[in-house]
């Protein structure tokens, strides 16, 4: 199967790889996993005082497209209140990286993924 | 012939059950494939020749379900219960997936050191793994009343374990060349 040019992009230099300190109050991580094709995807949010999202880190096992769309979902929320990252659809993902329907579960995984990281941000700055 | 209705148990005789006897499995599937095989209807025209090709295929798609234990785990839910648990879906489960992420990074850094002896070790951790996970799987399903949603997680645990344990067959090939 041909990935597209953009997932090519983001597959060989993906933006963004690494981690935060998953305990620091400021940062907020998701987990998610898809059993099916065993990926397992790793994305962080550092938010400032405003509630702003300054920057963002991923870490996937995965195919190239689930790397290429957390690589992808890092990129967008740089700037993007939390509330905002919460609303980034899968659709648009798919959308931007051209993904074949056989690979729409990988974008879908990385809406998930920001979804957690915010809720887990949000469920600790709560504490 | 009722042979198109029967599911992948009975096509070997067998009652659904996660607890498949696998040399019995494989003898059974020598003995069904060599009954089924084309060339001994060779006399029974095309139509009778097609349908031995159809029974052979069936026969070796139920005998790679029921030889993997994740497949089998699904098929036997899906017969048993109607749930189907092969499509995608997100697991939430942020210590396991930790675990996992961790288990893929150890692999990934013994793959560039390529560190033959590091990588049978760590073939010999996650084959242990996945044999308590199997046993636990195994469990479950030894229960009168199945509880589906542990028999979910625990199927989807397995599968991870099976995807880490292709990784390394993957890798093995790469520190080998």
């Amino acid at each position: 199967m041909a990935y597209s040019e953009k997932v090519i992009d983001h597959y060989e230099n993906p933006r963004n790889v690494g981690s935060f300190e998953k305990d620091d109050s400021t940062v907020g991580t998701g987990m998610v996993g898809a059993p099916a094709c065993g990926d397992v995807m790793k994305l962080q949010i550092k938010v400032n005082d405003d509630g702003v999202i300054e920057d963002a880190k991923f870490k996937t096992y995965g195919c190239g497209s689930a790397i290429a769309s957390s690589s992808l979902v890092t990129e967008w929320v740089k700037g993007k209140t939390v509330d905002e990252a919460q609303t980034i659809k899968n659709t648009e993902i798919a959308e931007e990286l051209a993904l074949p329907p056989v690979k729409i579960h990988c974008s879908v995984l990385a809406e998930d993924a920001i979804k957690a990281a915010v809720k887990d941000f949000k469920d600790r700055s709560q504490k | 012939m009722a042979s198109a209705q029967q599911n992948y148990f009975e096509l070997f005789g067998l009652e659904p059950n996660f607890f498949v006897d696998q040399k019995d499995l494989s003898d059974k599937l020598r003995r069904l494939l060599h009954s089924a095989h084309p060339d001994r209807h060779a006399s029974g025209g095309s139509q009778q020749q097609m349908l031995a090709m159809q029974k052979t295929t069936r026969l070796n798609d139920a005998f790679a379900v029921l030889k993997h234990p994740v497949k089998r785990a699904q098929y036997l839910l899906q017969v048993v219960k109607g749930i189907d648990t092969t499509k995608d879906h997100t697991v939430d489960d942020p210590e396991f997936l930790m675990q996992q992420l961790e288990l893929r990074e150890e692999l990934h850094n013994i793959t560039g050191d390529k560190d033959a002896t590091a990588l049978m070790d760590f073939a010999d951790k996650i084959e242990q793994m996945a044999e308590v996970q199997e046993a636990e799987l195994g469990e479950l399903f030894k229960q009168d009343a199945w509880d589906i949603d542990a028999l979910k997680v625990a199927i989807y645990k397995l599968q991870f374990l099976y995807k880490t344990l292709h990784d390394i067959e993957l890798a093995e090939d790469k520190i080998l060349d």
